[in-house]
């Protein structure tokens, strides 16, 4: 047992290929959860991002043992630095990652714990790659907890946050002033208020910041709202 | 410090436990810099602080690992120096620019930007930097927010939304607005397609100190053809 763990923790063939399947399992676990979900970045994404980081940082290895061969004398020569192509790696996926972030046209960000957990999942398959096997064991744990049981613990804070963004649309823009009116009645406090055309040309979307007094309940609240003449649309964001 | 110090035993040695007191410590960072961007609705949440956190800490793992169990010849801040900027990528994907050119969830962005810099900070196992810079981005968000509100609460541009009938209307309470004084910085209008509803437009004013914003406000009301004026 003890040999194979050993031979595993140092750099042939059989270990490069153990990490790389290790780096797909890893990379496929994590995209499962996210598949579920119906995401952008699914089971297979995840899973070529993780085989690539883990590839690149064998490939370093390789070219750093490739060297010693060659130049034994020069050991202690930085004739390559075995953390170049990684690092880049870092760099890379956070463009992958930037690419599923969305800004949709109501303003709200979509996709950035995709890209988050893409990164962080090309993090891990660095470590593999170099045989790090401590941290990939920890930082997959971590990765799995926060996709899978995190949710739970946000979707509870949810009912008691105080802060929202409200999305409104009306047919113009005058009618927002019942809006205001209703909102300062109930002691909102609204921060900001911004107006944005939409795509149909007879109606106008508003992006409310809102505060909620303490006590009040959000569902009293948009059922209220509703009930302003004007509002066709009111969606939390 | 000391005693987490003696804990984490010899940086050598990277062994599972003080691996797993960093990544835990990354985590616990992450997710208290996340819970509060969370609680104010912002884009990025509990969720993609952790991540980017954990994520980051594994870098800095990732490089000692190399250079201190591997022996290999590294510089072992390489892999974590890309994260700032990799970060720096995500972030922009959450910075959102809107009709009006106005720029918002850059805070959110930089503190997301913080928060993988805290987690390059677990990974190296300089724990009283990561609990110090942690500590630091919450008093700034949680205390300085505030402040941010009342200074803008105290500035003289205000922005009026004025509901009238008819370009004259406008006209009219536009002079109504110069002759008390006030300078108008800009001045939008949504005009309605439909003739029997009321046209719209946003003005944003300079006030001068000693004017009273509901006078103003009472005072354009009265104005013919004007249905409502209402600060936002």
């Amino acid at each position: 047992m003890r040999a194979i763990i050993d031979h595993l923790q140092a750099f042939n063939p059989a270990s490069a290929l153990f990490r790389m399947i290790l780096g797909m399992a890893m990379g496929g676990t994590i995209g499962l959860n996210r598949e579920y979900k119906r995401r952008a970045a699914g089971f297979r994404t995840y899973m070529l991002v993780c085989l690539g980081a883990v590839t690149t940082m064998l490939l370093s290895q390789y070219e750093y043992y490739q060297l010693l061969e060659i130049f034994p004398e020069a050991e202690n020569g930085a004739f390559t630095d075995v953390s170049r192509f990684g690092a880049q790696v870092i760099n890379g996926i956070g463009f992958l990652g930037a690419g599923t972030v969305i800004v949709t046209d109501r303003q709200r960000v979509r996709g950035l714990t995709t890209a988050a957990g893409l990164w962080a999942c090309a993090c891990l398959g660095l470590a593999i790659g170099a045989g790090f096997y401590a941290c990939m064991a920890v930082g997959f744990f971590y990765v799995l907890l926060a996709i899978r049981f995190f949710p739970a613990i946000e979707r509870r804070l949810n009912i008691r946050l105080r802060n929202l963004n409200l999305f409104i649309e009306l047919h113009s823009a005058a009618e927002i002033g019942q809006t205001l009116i209703f909102l300062r009645e109930k002691k909102v406090e609204i921060y900001d208020v911004e107006l944005q055309k939409s795509r149909q040309a007879d109606r106008v979307g508003v992006v409310l910041t809102l505060r909620l007094p303490r006590g009040a309940r959000l569902v009293e609240l948009l059922a209220g709202l509703s009930a302003v003449p004007g509002v066709l649309v009111a969606e939390v964001i | 410090m000391e005693e987490v110090r003696k804990m984490d035993g010899s940086l050598q040695a990277l062994s599972l436990p003080s691996v797993f007191l960093r990544m835990t410590l990354s985590v616990l960072c992450g997710g208290l810099i996340g819970m509060e961007r969370y609680t104010r609705r912002r884009a990025a949440g509990f969720r993609t602080h952790i991540l980017i956190c954990l994520g980051a800490a594994g870098t800095t793992l990732t490089g000692q690992y190399l250079f201190f169990t591997l022996g290999q010849t590294t510089d072992i801040s390489r892999l974590g120096a890309q994260v700032i900027a990799g970060v720096g990528v995500i972030c922009a994907g959450s910075i959102i620019l809107t009709q009006h050119n106005r720029v918002k969830g850059l805070t959110t962005a930089a503190g997301l930007w913080a928060a993988a810099i805290v987690g390059l900070c677990c990974g190296a196992g300089y724990y009283s930097g990561a609990v110090f810079c942690t500590g630091l981005i919450m008093a700034a968000e949680m205390l300085l927010i505030k402040l941010e509100y009342r200074l803008r609460n105290s500035s003289r541009e205000r922005q009026l939304l004025i509901s009238y009938d008819t370009a004259e209307a406008l006209n009219r309470a536009l002079a109504y607005l110069r002759g008390a004084g006030l300078y108008i910085v800009n001045l939008e209008i949504y005009n309605s397609e439909d003739p029997g509803r009321p046209s719209c437009a946003s003005v944003i004013l300079r006030m001068r100190r000693q004017l009273q914003l509901n006078e103003l406000l009472e005072g354009m009301a009265a104005i013919e053809g004007i249905r409502f004026a209402q600060e936002l």
